[in-house]
């Protein structure tokens, strides 16, 4: 196993250029992962930052409903500050209820009590101006019936704060969904982090004067292919060991069957991601053009196939496009497992097959460049 | 000396060719996928859009087809009814050709398959609908003669909101990938900028302990590479913006000379930043590669590269980082050319950049500097 124990000391002085990859890959999935509670309908809660510039007892009275309803978020009183929480969409909807509100309500005036700052032409601004209407509209509707405004006010807040219980079909959720949010982020660890670590050592067992020692040796080609093969092998189980760990650590155990199918899915992009590590590494040696290779795919993977940005975001020819990457299988069958799509056998089993007839595919072209190679007289320098 | 030097250093940094390739080709590709990615995307996650909706309509709710059929006919109808029956319903619906299923009744109600802003909004319309039959219920109940004028009172258009425009420039939010991108050609900048030191420390290159056992002072040498790098760093960002400008169309705003001076300071920041990396001693090559690398990265991310609010996260969290962090400074030079009609934030950015620039090759300066080996 001489070639094995090579490979495993090239490994380990490379070994800190793999955990840093690791580390900060992890680091950036974990802080990624957010906890979302799919099992029952919740209304998405608008960030809404109110300036109350007439400071009466019925504009206090609108604030306070406001603050019930929707999630209210300090922003400062300048324009920079507004502008850049609303571009950010750190906050949705910024409200001035306008000087003179409360004179303006009494008298029945509906025209001009708010004024919002305009960026986006989003939901959030069309529901909350839907909203102050309907709260302004409803105050007049009370006062013309004769209600005291008072009583108005009060009536209002009440008819407004009674909502519609929504159904929510297909309540499957998989478990924890943390869990899921991490796994989510997986194929992006995975590739970047091993396609950096695999690469440069397959390209020292590949150098020349390594290449030239080991073909005059009594060892077989083929032993010598399997001890390379053995040895990335415990790398990658290594690492993704170490992956699914920090997982467990944080999330907790996997614990239910959809749970371990995820552990069982990231396990079989796992091998896809060394099978495209040992390809990238047979076509090139060049440090820099790896890391190209890396960049490129690793991102732009990630944003093709929706590890970044949600697939059901994505548009259909993205899609289109993703379905040529493993990513876009492993992320659909992660959303299935979760229970944001409806899961089937036909189709986890549909995602499993494509995953690994990416990785028959990958392996049977770096099979074919590797045979070119070692029959030319050339040999990687 | 110095320009002989410069020619030479320069002949040396356009003849690292996998270097400038990976500074050309990665704008390029990365910037290619981001825009077939996000083509759009602005118009389907945050701009309003029509729902698809569908409605059982049991009860054959004459009020409600009034109603919806009003909504249908607005210049950007709220809804996109299809009327069906139950069973088809929760096939559209898990299919998700529909966001969600309202059913009338005494009052209407609504399932949906998940939890989002379509769903919200779904919600906020059967609210809406709902209300009116409670107020007029609960008028009808304390004066039965004033349902008239309430009804007419609910149902007059009421426009109580004044919108303010807050500025002229591009607000599509999915533009800052693409600044964020720019950023990261900039960060990986740092790889020429190593690259400098690596060739000019004698135990990491050959070429660097022939470099230190020359005559040519070390203070010459660098500067005359360092001034190579940054000329080529800084054409590598220019063709980066030209390349999202007017091939992919990226629409950077109307000050497009500000973001060239823009890119071509961030291109130092990068070089410089690489720089201060090389010229830590006590580390290997690969591993200062490493740090670079995922230290380029972890700053892009912090700036937003991967998720777009975070760096509205790290402005609630640790606002002095935003305002240090290469990566989020460059981004934001971009986004105040944009966004903003006068030049405050954006000579702010600027000037951090360059004190930036300066400060990081000032430290490899003094890190390179007076340095002997016993042996090699």
């Amino acid at each position: 196993m001489q070639v094995f124990k090579a490979f495993l000391k090239v490994v380990k002085k490379n070994m800190f250029t793999a955990l840093v990859f690791t580390f900060v890959f992890i680091s950036i999935a974990v802080i990624t992962a957010h906890n979302e509670d799919r099992s029952s309908f919740e209304a998405v809660k608008i960030d809404l930052t109110v300036f109350d510039e007439d400071n009466s007892a019925e504009s206090r009275a609108l604030t306070g409903l406001l603050s019930e309803k929707y999630h209210m978020v300090d922003t400062n009183n300048n324009k920079d500050d507004i502008m850049d929480m609303l571009y950010y969409e750190s906050v949705d909807c910024v409200v001035i209820i306008e000087n003179g509100y409360s004179e303006k309500l009494a008298a029945g005036e509906t025209e001009g009590l708010f004024s919002t700052y305009h960026m986006h032409d989003s939901y959030a601004l069309v529901i909350m101006e839907q909203y102050l209407n309907d709260y302004a509209s409803t105050v007049k509707a009370y006062t013309l019936a004769g209600t005291p405004l008072e009583e108005a006010l009060k009536n209002t807040a009440q008819d407004l704060a009674v909502e519609t219980e929504v159904n929510m079909e297909s309540k499957v959720s998989g478990g924890n969904d943390d869990y899921f949010e991490y796994y989510n982020y997986m194929p992006y660890i995975i590739i970047s982090a091993f396609l950096s670590l695999l690469c440069p050592v397959l390209n020292i067992m590949e150098r020349r004067d390594l290449r030239y020692r080991t073909n005059c040796s009594s060892v077989r080609p083929a032993t010598y292919t399997m001890q390379i093969f053995i040895g990335c092998a415990v790398v990658v189980t290594a690492l993704w060991l170490l992956m699914v760990g920090v997982g467990a650590g944080i999330y907790g155990m996997a614990s239910t069957s959809r749970e371990w199918l995820a552990v069982l899915n990231s396990f079989v992009f796992v091998l896809i991601s060394t099978a495209i590590s040992v390809l990238v590494a047979s076509l090139t040696s060049s440090k820099n053009i790896i890391t190209l290779i890396t960049q490129a795919l690793g991102l732009g993977m990630s944003f093709f196939c929706g590890i970044f940005v949600p697939q059901d975001m994505l548009g259909s020819s993205v899609l289109a496009v993703g379905k040529f990457f493993p990513a876009y299988w492993y992320i659909r069958l992660n959303n299935m497992l979760r229970g944001s799509t409806l899961l089937s056998a036909e189709k986890a089993a549909l995602c499993f097959g494509i995953q690994a007839a990416f990785v028959v595919a990958i392996v049977t072209v770096t099979l074919l460049i590797r045979r070119m190679k070692y029959n030319s007289v050339k040999v990687m320098a | 000396m110095f320009l002989h030097n410069l020619k030479y250093e320069f002949l040396t940094a356009v003849r690292t060719k996998d270097l400038l390739i990976w500074m050309i080709l990665f704008p390029i590709i990365l910037g290619g996928f981001f825009k077939f990615a996000f083509d759009g995307i602005y118009e389907k996650t945050t701009q309003f859009s029509t729902l698809k909706t569908a409605v059982v309509d049991e009860a054959d709710d004459k009020n409600f087809r009034s109603v919806a059929e009003s909504l249908s006919a607005q210049e950007k109808p709220l809804l996109d009814i299809v009327y069906t029956d139950r069973d088809n319903a929760k096939k559209l619906l898990n299919d998700g050709d529909v966001k969600g299923i309202i059913y009338t009744g005494k009052e209407l109600s609504l399932s949906v398959a998940e939890n989002g802003i379509d769903q919200t909004t779904l919600k906020f319309f059967v609210d809406k609908y709902n209300l009116r039959s409670r107020v007029i219920s609960r008028a009808a109940q304390s004066d039965p003669q004033s349902i008239e004028k309430v009804a007419a009172a609910l149902s007059e258009e009421t426009d109580s909101v004044r919108e303010i425009p807050l500025t002229e420039g591009n607000t599509d939010n999915a533009i800052q990938y693409f600044y964020n991108l720019l950023a990261m050609v900039a960060m990986f900048g740092s790889m020429t900028g190593l690259h400098i030191s690596n060739v000019n420390q004698a135990n990491l290159s050959a070429l660097g302990a022939r470099k230190n056992c020359s005559p040519t002072p070390k203070g010459t040498g660098i500067c005359a590479a360092l001034i190579a790098t940054y000329i080529i760093e800084i054409l590598c960002m220019l063709l980066s913006v030209t390349y999202l400008r007017f091939v992919l169309g990226v629409d950077f705003g109307d000050k497009l000379p500000l973001v060239y001076l823009s890119a071509a300071l961030s291109g130092t920041v990068g070089v410089s930043m690489g720089f201060f990396i090389g010229s830590i001693c006590c580390l290997s090559e690969n591993a200062k590669t490493s740090i670079s690398i995922t230290g380029s990265l972890l700053l892009c991310f912090l700036s937003g590269l991967m998720i777009s609010d975070m760096k509205q996260v790290m402005a609630r969290k640790l606002p002095w980082f935003n305002k240090i962090n290469p990566a989020a400074v460059i981004s934001d030079s971009f986004y105040c050319l944009n966004m903003y009609s006068d030049y405050r934030r954006f000579t702010e950015k600027i000037v951090t950049m360059f004190i930036l620039s300066v400060v990081f090759a000032l430290l490899g300066f003094i890190m390179t500097r007076r340095k002997k080996y016993a042996s090699l």
